[in-house]
């Protein structure tokens, strides 16, 4: 079969299948009248965003950028509306990340009890901090705090980076954590094993689960606007909203 | 008595200065001129040429030197002789001239060529293939480099340190200060104990810090550490005034086996400290590891733990691990884990763990997990169970996966991918007073092309996915995913326009219900893979309306400095949400210079960091 063939083959089992595709999902077909469910919000995806940052790693905002960080110390900020890599380093492995107090913070509790902050315009290791008896692996910030999950203990723990103080908020064992991100006064975390993602009280009480939009989910964040960024192992970024 | 201890310290530091000074290994040149690229890591060096090394002594009139291969060549009339033959030469009639004499190393092997009728060599015949592959870089193209250094005599060791007398830096074609005595070349680290300045930074985030590295290479004892000492009062910054962080790794040895390693951080800032010592020993039939962490942070009281497991080998079908961990609390945990070596194509993995935690909060948990996978020919079967239960609290939260994944389908000559997979997800929590199953099944299809060709010299790209779930919770949904770009690229030039649309449905009796989301983004790249690249986005929202624009450029400028920009404006608010504007240079293994705006710090920064 020549090549003008197989292209011509292409374009027209393509095409073909685009517009009729496109024709029948572009509009809400045959919602129920007397439905009075039929608007309710699920979890929507807003938009696919491409990336080239594959394999599992923790997901932050920091009010402009979305930046990931793995266990080989890849710390990279990319642009949360073209997936565009703005900036990368190599820095310490992690296996979670966040933003606070201006700075970028990293850990790995798979293996240290230290909180590494990292510069964000150069890469460079600012300062450790031990945590003593938290090992934290991944961790979000809150009130002027961080919460954290403990490896050690499997537990949700917030975290007072000032004192060391350190107070459990509940236990998440059975959960394979790929990331964890306040959202409107909620915990959600995303597990990995069953491609869900939890949305917790702080007082351990599951308030309700979600499907995520594709296979191999790993960190999440959230951003201003209430939008969530999940990454999936592919390297690709879902940007969704959740009822 | 204190002055004769003050006495023999001092002798002491100078037997060992004297001791370091005459053990280091070195080549030794003089000559009319030499001329150092940072940048190129590379020598050049004309006229009256002599180098040095041990009893050995080189003569001639042009230098090439690759620094990083501790490699070169010299050329012209060149001659070679030992000490003793050098006391022996006035005796002889007429020395002996090669053409070129090739060199690598410290101490050298060296390869002498004559060019006659044919090519002769003498010497070491390893090095024959650098005589026959060795670049030679003119002083033209060192001079291109943004530092380079001109000088007449220097030293180079195995770490390729280049000490150099006499010396003028040159920065972008300009000469500066002339030093007496300067390092161009720190090489790398030696391997012997040494305290080293390792670079000085100023930031608006983290002040002045002067950081070092300390490594430590004795019989007893090897290890590398950083040592950072920061200012921040001085520059009216709040928080911590001032401060000494220190951490690092070290090997304790025995006869040059290792016995424990640690690792140590030291925060005087936070006031926190973290020490963790480990053991561990590899043998026939098992392998164990001991670890003891002491952690401690100021008006908290010290943190132990300790941790070990044992490995058991040789058995055919699993390979048991036992993990232990234990603090000062009665706080424990243990976990038994194996492989299953059943086939070689199906991993299966089961552990079981026991956590008990006594302390400011009490846990008690059990935890049983496994895990297979299965690669065939034609698909991949991956699958896993937790069983997690609170002992205290008397739940249990439990889940199982199994995902099957066929291998892509190809058609029309690979033009067309299609993959398929299915998946079964089972979990359980507790969900307030009561406990929650959910059960989600699914199937999901993607097929993609690798491009349709188009009249014009467009190219046209569709993904198409298909995605259903059901759901006994919530309700079963049908994901339609399509994406459709239509690409053309014209030498430098490249424009895409993308359309995406995202449908999702669910079926309630009779009726179809659902909603759809589409966006589109135009895209346009100018890209030249050594000077520039410069990307222009539109992106559209729902309702194709203009929702953001981005701009990210790369321009390489004159001296190798890079110019780089990335600009997100908010079309509905009419603002701009990013702004990073900065250039960059780095001198290769000294100095990094970047300067520039970021609106998300809302100042100028710049950085000067010596490396």
């Amino acid at each position: 079969m020549n090549w003008a063939k197989i292209n011509l083959i292409s374009a027209s089992i393509i095409l073909f299948g685009s517009l009729t595709i496109l024709n029948s999902c572009k509009d809400i077909i045959f919602n129920n009248p007397l439905d009075p469910e039929v608007s309710k919000e699920v979890l929507k995806v807003i938009r696919v965003i491409e990336t080239t940052l594959m394999g599992r790693g923790d997901l932050a905002f920091d009010e402009e950028k979305l930046w990931k960080i793995d266990i080989y110390g890849n710390l990279t900020a990319i642009d949360r509306e073209s997936g565009i890599v703005i900036r990368s380093f190599l820095t310490m492995p992690g296996t979670g990340v966040t933003f606070f107090r201006d700075g970028i913070y990293v850990c790995n509790g798979e293996s240290e009890n230290i909180l590494y902050s990292i510069d964000s315009l150069s890469g460079d290791i600012l300062n450790r901090i031990s945590t003593t008896d938290i090992y934290p692996g991944y961790l979000t910030a809150f009130n002027d705090r961080l919460i954290v999950y403990d490896v050690r203990s499997a537990g949700i723990f917030e975290y007072d980076l000032e004192t060391g103080d350190a107070v459990r908020l509940f236990e998440v064992s059975g959960i394979n954590i790929g990331g964890i991100e306040m959202y409107k006064g909620g915990l959600l975390i995303s597990d990995i094993n069953t491609d869900s993602i939890y949305l917790f009280s702080l007082n351990g009480t599951v308030m309700d689960v979600f499907s995520s939009p594709a296979a191999g989910i790993g960190g999440l964040t959230v951003d201003s606007s209430d939008y969530i960024y999940l990454f999936v192992l592919d390297g690709k970024i879902y940007k969704v909203s959740l009822p | 008595m204190e002055k004769f201890i003050k006495f023999l310290y001092l002798n002491l530091v100078l037997v060992l200065l004297a001791l370091s000074l005459g053990a280091e290994e070195s080549l030794r040149f003089k000559g009319d001129y030499f001329l150092y690229s940072d940048e190129l890591n590379y020598l050049y060096g004309g006229g009256n040429i002599i180098l040095k090394a041990g009893d050995w002594q080189v003569k001639g009139n042009v230098l090439y030197m690759d620094v990083k291969q501790l490699s070169g060549v010299i050329y012209g009339d060149v001659r070679i002789f030992t000490r003793t033959e050098m006391q022996k030469k006035t005796k002889e009639k007429e020395e002996k001239k090669y053409d070129a004499i090739f060199f690598k190393g410290v101490p050298p092997k060296w390869l002498m060529v004559y060019y006659r009728e044919k090519i002769v060599t003498k010497g070491d015949p390893s090095l024959n293939p650098l005589f026959m592959s060795f670049s030679k870089k003119t002083p033209e193209t060192l001079k291109n480099s943004a530092l380079y250094f001109e000088f007449r005599e220097f030293r180079i060791n195995k770490n390729q340190k280049i000490k150099a007398k006499i010396v003028i830096p040159y920065m972008m074609g300009l000469p500066t200060v002339p030093l007496k005595r300067f390092t161009v070349n720190r090489g790398e680290w030696a391997e012997k104990t040494m305290l080293a300045f390792k670079n000085i930074n100023y930031s608006g985030l983290d002040g002045l810090s002067l950081s070092f590295f300390f490594r430590m290479r004795e019989k007893f004892i090897k290890g590398d550490y950083d040592l950072k000492l920061y200012e921040r009062e001085f520059f009216k910054m709040d928080g911590i005034k001032r401060g000494v962080l220190f951490s690092g790794k070290s090997s304790i040895l025995i006869n040059k086996k290792e016995i424990f390693n640690y690792s140590a951080l030291l925060n005087s800032g936070e006031e926190s400290f973290s020490l963790r010592l480990n053991h561990y020993k590899d043998f026939n039939y098992f392998r164990y590891s001991f670890s003891q962490n002491i952690s401690g942070r100021q008006h908290k009281p010290t943190f132990f733990e300790f941790f070990s497991d044992i490995t058991i080998k040789k058995l055919k079908v699993i390979v048991p691990l036992f993990h232990f961990t234990h603090d000062l609390k009665k706080s424990y945990s243990y976990r038994i884990s194996t492989p299953l070596n059943l086939w070689t194509k199906l991993n299966l993995n089961v552990s079981w763990q026991r956590k008990i935690l006594k302390g400011n909060y009490r846990s008690d948990t059990s935890d049983f997990s496994t895990s297979l996978s299965f690669n065939s020919r034609l698909f991949l079967l991956s699958s896993n169970y937790n069983f997690s239960r609170n002992l205290l609290e008397a739940y249990v939260r439990k889940n199982f996966s199994v995902n099957l994944n066929l291998k892509p389908l190809h058609f029309l000559e690979n033009n067309i991918a299609i993959d398929i997979s299915s998946f079964y997800m089972f979990s359980e929590l507790p969900y307030g007073d009561q406990t929650q199953k959910r059960i989600s099944p699914g199937v999901n299809v993607t097929a993609h092309s690798f491009g349709i060709s188009m009249p014009l010299g467009f190219e046209l790209v569709p993904v198409f996915t298909f995605n259903h779930l059901w759901d006994n919770l919530q309700e079963n949904f049908t994901d339609f995913n399509y994406s459709l770009s239509l690409q053309k690229k014209i030498g430098k030039f490249s424009g895409a326009l993308a359309y995406s649309l995202a449908s999702r449905y669910r079926a309630k009796n009779f009726w179809i219900e659902g909603n759809s989301r589409q966006n589109m983004n135009l895209s346009f790249e100018l890209k030249d893979k050594e000077d520039y690249s410069l990307l222009l986005r539109f992106y559209f929202n729902d309702k194709l309306a203009l929702e953001n624009i981005s701009f990210s450029g790369k321009l390489n400028l004159p001296f190798d400095l890079t110019l780089s920009s990335f600009l997100l404006y908010y079309n509905k608010e009419q603002k701009f949400q990013t702004v990073e504007v900065f250039i960059e240079k780095i001198f290769k293994n000294k100095i990094r210079i970047q300067g520039g705006y970021s609106l998300a710090l809302k100042r100028f920064f710049i950085k000067f960091l010596t490396m």
